[in-house]
C-alpha cells in the first residue's frame, strides 16, 4: 500500500488547506465504506481522523499499549458517574481495529421496529441484503467452527446446550487467524479484517487523502450548507499542536460514531432541535464469573466466538437480552474485579480458572427509555458529559441476565459463580441464584461495560423527533450527513459493526 | 439522589480546602521529582490508597515494586487536564484529616493511619451514601489496579503467561 496518501499529523505543516468533493469524518466502519465505494465512483475524497496510524508493527499484545493509543480517552471513557464503563476504538480502522470480530446482520424484527416506529421505510432486509452480502464478502465473514472454540467459549457453547438454550458460532471478519486472543489489541498478523487492512489502503490506491491526528473541532456552515471542517493538529501524546487543516467540500460525512458525531455537532452549534447527543444507546453489559477446576485460560484463543439470542426477545415490557463471553487479560479483569484488598488479590489468583459470559442488554426499544444523554462540558476541553438514565426495566434485564448466565456456568461444570457487584453475590450452585434477588441494583454497585454505541443522531421522518432524515441528512443542512453508529434509533441487538456497514454501503451506492 | 450527591460534592470539597489539607504529614516522603502530575504529597497519598487496594502479599509485587503511582501520573499525563486537576481535588480530600473525621472519625490524614483504619476509610468511601464519594472510590480504584496490573511483574502471580512470542514483529512493514 502506497503511503502517500497517509499523512500523519507530525509531518503536516503549519496550515493545511484542501479541497474536495466529499470530506469523511471517521475511519472505521462508516468512513471506511464511503471512502472505498466514493473514490470507486471517481470522487475526490479526503478523511480526517483523530486516532493515529497504528499497525501491526505497533501492536504489540499489550494492554497497557493498546488503551493508550486505540481507545478513546485512554481506555477511561465512561458516563459522568463512572456507572457504565465506555470502550470504544480510536485510530485509524476506528472500532474494527480493536473490536472482538463479532459480525452479525441486523436482525429483522429490529428493522421493523423501526419502520413502524420511525418511519424508516427503507430499513428493510430486502435493501440491506446485499450491502452485508458486500461487507460479508470483502471482510470475509465466515462462521467460526465449533471446534476452534477456546475454553471461555466453549463452556459458554457447552452450558446453553445443556440447558437447551439457543446457541450458535459467531461469523467473524478473518483471514488466516492464529486464534491468538488479542484481537482488542490490534491484530498483529493482519488476519483480522479490519477496515485499517482492507477498505482504507483499497481507498488510498484510489486516491483518498487520509489525514490522521486530526481532531475536527468544528463544522463552519452558513445556510443550509456545510463549508468547512476545522481541524486541529494533535501531538502524539493527543495535546493541540498550533497545526490547522481545514478542508473544503462539496458533501460532508460524519462517521466519528455514537458519541463522537454527535459531539462535533454540538460543538459546531447544530442541535436539531435538541435532539443530538439524546437516544445514546450501549447494550449495557452485565458480567458474571464463573470458576471452574480446570484453566479456563480466557486470555487465549478468538475472543468472541459463542452467542445465544435465547432472551433477546422477552414478555412486552421487558428489556432483551443476549449472552457472549469476553477475553481476560489482566488490566480489564483488575480494574473490573470489584472491592479491593486481599479479597480482591485472592479473585485474581483464580484469573487462569475463571469464565466471563457477559450479558447485553438491547436498550431502546421500550417507550419509557432515554438511554444516555451526550453533551459538551465546555467548547474548550474534549472531555464530554456522558449520563445515562436508567429505568426499571433496565434494572430487571441486568437481575435476569445475572441469573441466566449463572445458571448456564453451573450447567457449564462451574464450582462457583460471582457477580460484579461492589458487594459481589457469591453462588455455590444453581440453588444459591435467587441470591441475585437481594443484591443492589443500582449505578456504581455493579460494573456495567459497553463496547457498543449507537444513537444520539438518529433518523427518521419526524423532523421533531429526529436529528438525520431517512436519507441520513442532517435537518436543516442540505450537504450534510451522518453515516454511522450514531444514526441508529434504537441499538440493533447485535454487534453492531456489520450493521454500520450495511447502512454505510447502502448510503454510498444511493445517497451520496 | 442526584441532589444529595452535588450537595454532598460541595461540601467535599470545600472542606478539601481546608488548612488540615495542607499541613505537612509525618509519613515517609516520595521523591515527586519522577513524576509529571503528581506533586510530592500527592504521591504519597496515591501510593497509601493504592497499598491499601493491593496490600502486601506474600510472594507479590508491592506497589512500589509494580510502580503502580509512576504508572498512573503517566496515565493522567495523556489525560484531560480537568480530571487531573478532580484527581488531585480528590486524592486532597481522601488524606484531609477533617474530611476523615467527618466520614470515618479519624482526625489523623489518611497516609498516618494504619492499615486497618486505611481499609475502614476505603470503605467508607466505596458503601457511601454519597454518589460523589462512590465516583471517587471507583475513580481511583480503576487507576491503582490498571496500573499494577499494567506491570509485567504481576503476570505470574496469577498465572498470565504474557503474550504469545513469534506474532508481534516491530519490524513488520505496514
Amino acid at each position: 500500500v502506497s503511503e502517500r496518501a497517509i499523512f500523519r499529523g507530525d509531518a503536516l505543516p503549519e496550515t493545511t488547506d484542501v479541497e474536495c468533493d466529499v470530506c469523511i469524518v471517521g475511519s472505521g466502519p462508516g468512513g471506511a465504506t464511503l471512502a472505498a465505494k466514493l473514490t470507486a465512483k471517481g470522487r475526490s475524497v479526503v478523511m480526517l481522523e483523530e486516532g493515529g496510524h497504528y499497525t501491526r508493527k505497533n501492536f504489540d499484545m499489550r494492554e497497557s499499549t493498546a488503551f493508550a493509543h486505540l481507545y478513546q480517552d485512554l481506555g477511561n471513557r465512561s458516563t459522568d458517574d463512572l456507572s457504565i464503563h465506555i470502550l470504544q476504538g480510536r485510530s485509524v480502522g476506528g472500532g474494527t481495529t480493536v473490536n472482538w470480530t463479532t459480525s452479525l446482520r441486523t436482525p429483522s424484527r429490529i428493522l421493523q421496529h423501526w419502520r413502524e416506529r420511525f418511519g424508516l421505510e427503507q430499513m428493510k432486509p430486502e435493501v440491506l441484503e446485499p450491502h452485508w452480502a458486500w461487507a460479508e464478502e470483502r471482510l470475509s465473514i465466515k462462521r467460526w467452527p465449533e471446534g476452534a472454540a477456546n475454553r471461555n467459549n466453549g463452556l459458554l457453547w457447552d452450558g446453553l446446550g445443556k440447558l437447551g438454550y439457543e446457541r450458535a458460532m459467531n461469523p467473524r471478519n478473518v483471514k488466516n487467524c492464529a486464534n491468538l486472543g488479542y484481537c482488542g489489541m490490534g491484530c498483529p498478523i493482519d488476519a483480522k479484517q479490519s477496515t485499517l487492512v482492507t477498505l482504507i489502503p483499497e481507498a488510498v490506491e484510489r486516491g483518498l487523502s487520509l489525514y490522521t491526528n486530526c481532531w475536527v473541532y468544528r463544522l463552519e456552515w452558513s445556510g443550509r450548507r456545510v463549508v468547512a471542517a476545522h481541524a486541529r493538529v494533535l501531538d502524539e501524546r493527543n495535546n493541540n499542536t498550533s497545526k490547522t487543516v481545514t478542508v473544503r467540500a462539496k458533501t460532508f460525512a460524519l462517521c466519528g460514531g455514537a458519541i463522537n458525531s454527535p459531539v462535533l455537532l454540538l460543538r459546531s452549534g447544530l442541535t436539531a432541535n435538541d435532539n443530538v447527543g439524546r437516544r445514546t444507546f450501549l447494550h449495557p453489559v452485565v458480567s458474571t464469573m464463573g470458576f471452574f477446576s480446570e484453566p479456563v485460560d480466557g486470555h487465549a484463543g478468538a475472543p468472541q466466538s459463542v452467542h445465544s439470542h435465547h432472551f433477546s426477545v422477552r414478555e412486552k415490557g421487558k428489556i432483551g437480552f443476549f449472552l457472549e463471553t469476553a477475553p481476560i487479560h489482566p488490566m480489564l479483569a483488575g480494574s473490573n474485579v470489584t472491592w479491593f484488598g486481599a479479597a480482591q488479590q485472592e479473585m485474581m489468583t483464580k484469573f487462569r480458572y475463571a469464565q466471563a459470559t457477559i450479558g447485553l442488554t438491547i436498550d431502546g426499544l421500550l417507550a419509557e427509555e432515554e438511554g444516555a444523554t451526550v453533551r459538551l462540558r465546555n467548547r474548550e476541553s474534549r472531555r464530554l458529559s456522558i449520563r445515562y438514565k436508567f429505568v426499571p426495566a433496565n434494572w430487571e434485564a441486568f437481575r435476569e441476565a445475572c441469573r441466566e448466565m449463572a445458571r448456564v456456568q453451573f450447567a457449564a461444570g462451574a464450582q462457583a459463580v460471582w457477580s460484579l457487584h461492589e458487594n459481589p453475590v457469591e453462588m455455590k450452585s444453581e440453588r444459591d441464584l435467587h441470591l441475585l434477588d437481594a443484591a443492589e441494583w443500582k449505578p456504581q454497585r455493579i460494573r456495567i461495560f459497553t463496547a457498543h454505541q449507537m444513537g444520539g443522531c438518529a433518523m427518521g421522518s419526524d423532523a421533531k423527533t429526529s436529528v438525520v432524515d431517512p436519507a441520513l441528512r442532517y435537518r436543516g443542512l442540505d450537504n450534510l450527513l451522518v453515516v454511522d453508529g450514531s444514526v441508529f434509533p434504537t441499538s440493533v441487538g447485535v454487534n453492531p459493526q456489520l450493521s454500520v456497514f450495511g447502512v454505510a454501503s447502502w448510503a454510498a451506492e444511493n445517497l451520496i | 439522589v442526584l441532589k444529595k450527591g452535588l450537595l454532598g460534592g460541595a461540601l467535599l470539597f470545600f472542606g478539601g480546602s481546608l488548612v488540615l489539607a495542607l499541613r505537612p504529614s509525618r509519613a515517609k516522603k516520595v521523591d515527586a521529582s519522577r513524576f509529571k502530575v503528581f506533586d510530592e504529597r500527592e504521591a504519597l497519598v496515591m501510593s497509601a490508597i493504592a497499598a491499601t487496594f493491593i496490600p502486601p502479599r506474600e510472594g507479590w509485587p508491592s506497589v512500589e515494586e509494580a510502580e503502580v503511582v509512576k504508572t498512573a501520573d503517566e496515565g493522567l499525563s495523556r489525560a484531560d487536564e480537568s480530571i487531573r486537576d478532580e484527581i488531585k481535588k480528590l486524592l486532597a480530600l481522601w488524606e484531609n484529616g477533617l474530611a476523615q473525621a467527618l466520614f470515618s472519625g479519624h482526625l489523623r490524614p489518611f497516609s498516618e493511619l494504619g492499615p486497618s483504619e486505611r481499609e475502614e476509610v476505603a470503605l467508607g468511601w466505596k458503601n457511601s451514601r454519597l454518589a460523589l464519594r462512590r465516583t471517587g472510590f471507583l475513580a481511583l480504584r480503576t487507576l491503582v489496579m490498571a496500573s499494577y496490573y499494567a506491570s509485567e511483574k504481576t503476570w505470574p502471580v496469577i498465572g498470565y503467561p504474557g503474550p504469545p512470542a513469534g506474532f508481534y514483529n516491530p519490524e513488520a512493514t505496514p
